[in-house]
């Protein structure tokens, strides 16, 4: 009888029971990670698209020649703002994407994929993967992986300033002395991932003009992010960009610009006046808040001071660069995403907001 | 969407959705992780399917299509984990002799015959709904049906002995 062959069936599961009480805060976890895959492998594809472009131009960025030591003050580094090629290299236990520099070690590798896009599921756990023409979502579950590519959605990118978020920037100093920036929600994702044993994030690195997204359940994170390194940089004045047409300050979730020349000439000057720079080999505000194992905030939340000037490839204006300037009321310093870390006064970022606003 | 509605969804469904997936694979562990994988497209698919549409069939379906098509494609479901699973223990159904002897029964099934099987006599869906639930047509879920039921009676066991008795099948 079917009913006696259900009733035996019934029973098989009758006490089968979940090991998960309640999964869904998991599943919706996972679901993001997924989601935010795809938009990552969208914004990947986009972003070829766009540096291809801008390869064409001319590429100079700043200054090769070593900058003085501290105390010196070294006069401010020229910047003609452009884009480089992503110049990926594996040498033995790292992997160099321009100067960022991650690691290749505890069972990590790295593959290249130059042909279309390449589909998730088909890279290898455990891949440093460089895909030319982005990753396709797949349709499997997470796995342990990193995606590098030109840099994504924190400036100078070319994201229209409207469609930004204003929360600031999160400051990770590296090791080498360069900084990665994240957004609130990346900096909070380790915290996610404590909950759901998965870490999906991604951070940027500006000055090596490269975005990098991360998923890993949270074991993995010291061996990876304690790895990550930026090529030892020299203390340096901020570097800030000639001919911008804009300047837009981005403070206390409130955007106020000015395309007025005179104000950017003075926010720019004030800018290259700062002739402090922090020494890179030392801590920046040491006792931010940690986020993940490894990674420490120097500064949370720091205002953003953007220059905006003609884009050459196309018929509208881009980000040259962004300064982020540090609001905390004890330990205040600037970063350009082209390179150059200062001491500033406190209230500085509120000064050059009054300044734009005083010019509009 | 609201993450409410569909936590909701999943506290009052998911024991149930596990135990269907425990039969599909003829496994707890694996059921339940199928029922997280299905459900993660659920959830994707919310506002769809919620209020107007129906989330359990829904996720059933995707359950059924996801196991159905299993071996035709690397099976890449397991959770990441940096630490090595715990080695098979005796659980509470192997110390059942009816719950260990029907899953074993069903472990030797090839997958697809072992889908139609719990689709038909525990899902209690006809040869035309299972077509429809599996994107295959009524002959190859006639086929694999047939081929269940020769396949558990030369095995014998609880099972066969149930289906001795079988009654024609719905269409």
């Amino acid at each position: 009888m079917t009913t006696h062959t259900k009733a035996l069936l019934d029973e098989a599961v009758a006490d089968v029971m979940p090991r998960v009480a309640d999964p869904s805060a998991a599943i919706v976890r996972r679901a993001i990670v997924q989601r935010r895959r795809s938009t990552w492998a969208v914004a990947s594809i986009t972003a070829v698209a766009v540096f291809a472009a801008l390869a064409a131009v001319k590429v100079a960025l700043p200054t090769d020649k070593a900058p003085p030591a501290v105390g010196a003050s070294p006069s401010t580094p020229k910047v003609e703002v452009s884009r480089k090629p992503l110049d990926v290299k594996a040498d033995g236990n790292a992997l160099h994407l321009n100067t960022l520099v991650l690691p290749l070690t505890d069972g990590w590798k790295y593959q290249r994929y130059d042909g279309s896009a390449v589909d998730y599921c088909s890279i290898p756990p455990q891949t440093i993967a460089y895909a030319v023409h982005g990753v396709a979502p797949g349709d499997c579950n997470a796995q342990p992986g990193v995606e590098v590519g030109p840099d994504r959605g924190l400036p100078p990118n070319g994201v229209p300033v409207a469609v930004r978020n204003l929360r600031g920037i999160n400051e990770v100093v590296l090791p080498g002395g360069q900084p990665v920036w994240l957004s609130d929600n990346s900096a909070g994702d380790f915290a996610a991932a404590d909950k759901s044993g998965f870490l999906a994030m991604d951070f940027n690195a500006p000055w090596a003009q490269v975005g990098v997204y991360v998923e890993m359940p949270p074991a993995l994170e010291s061996g990876f992010f304690g790895g990550v390194r930026s090529e030892p940089v020299a203390p340096a004045r901020l570097s800030v960009p000639d001919g911008a047409n804009g300047v837009y300050v981005v403070i206390d979730r409130q955007l106020v610009s000015s395309t007025a020349p005179a104000t950017i000439t003075e926010v720019t000057n004030r800018l290259k006046a700062l002739d402090q720079p922090v020494d890179p080999s030392q801590p920046v505000c040491p006792g931010g808040r940690q986020v993940g194992p490894v990674w420490q905030l120097a500064a949370e939340h720091m205002a953003e001071v953007i220059f905006t000037g003609p884009d050459p490839t196309y018929p509208a204006d881009r980000i040259l660069a962004t300064i982020a300037v540090s609001t905390s009321p004890t330990c205040t310093f600037a970063t350009s995403s082209f390179s150059g870390r200062v001491w500033v006064p406190t209230g500085f970022a509120t000064q050059i907001r009054d300044l734009v606003t005083s010019g509009r | 969407m609201t993450d409410d509605q569909f936590t909701g969804f999943v506290r009052n469904r998911y024991a149930a959705l596990v135990r269907y997936g425990a039969l599909l694979m003829a496994d707890p562990g694996h059921g339940e992780d199928l029922a997280q994988e299905a459900l993660i497209k659920t959830y994707r698919a919310w506002s769809r399917l919620f209020p107007d549409g129906d989330p359990e069939a829904y996720t059933r379906t995707v359950m059924a299509r996801a196991a159905w098509r299993a071996g035709r494609r690397r099976w890449r479901h397991e959770v990441p984990s940096a630490a090595l699973p715990e080695l098979s223990t005796p659980d509470s159904h192997a110390e059942r002799d009816t719950a260990a002897m029907v899953f074993a029964a069903l472990r030797m099934l090839p997958r697809q015959q072992r889908i139609v099987l719990v689709l038909r006599f525990w899902a209690d869906l006809s040869e035309r709904e299972m077509a429809e639930m599996l994107d295959c047509s009524a002959g190859t879920v006639k086929s694999r049906t047939s081929r269940a039921i020769a396949t558990l009676r030369s095995n014998g066991g609880l099972l066969a002995e149930a289906l001795d008795d079988l009654l024609p099948m719905k269409s």
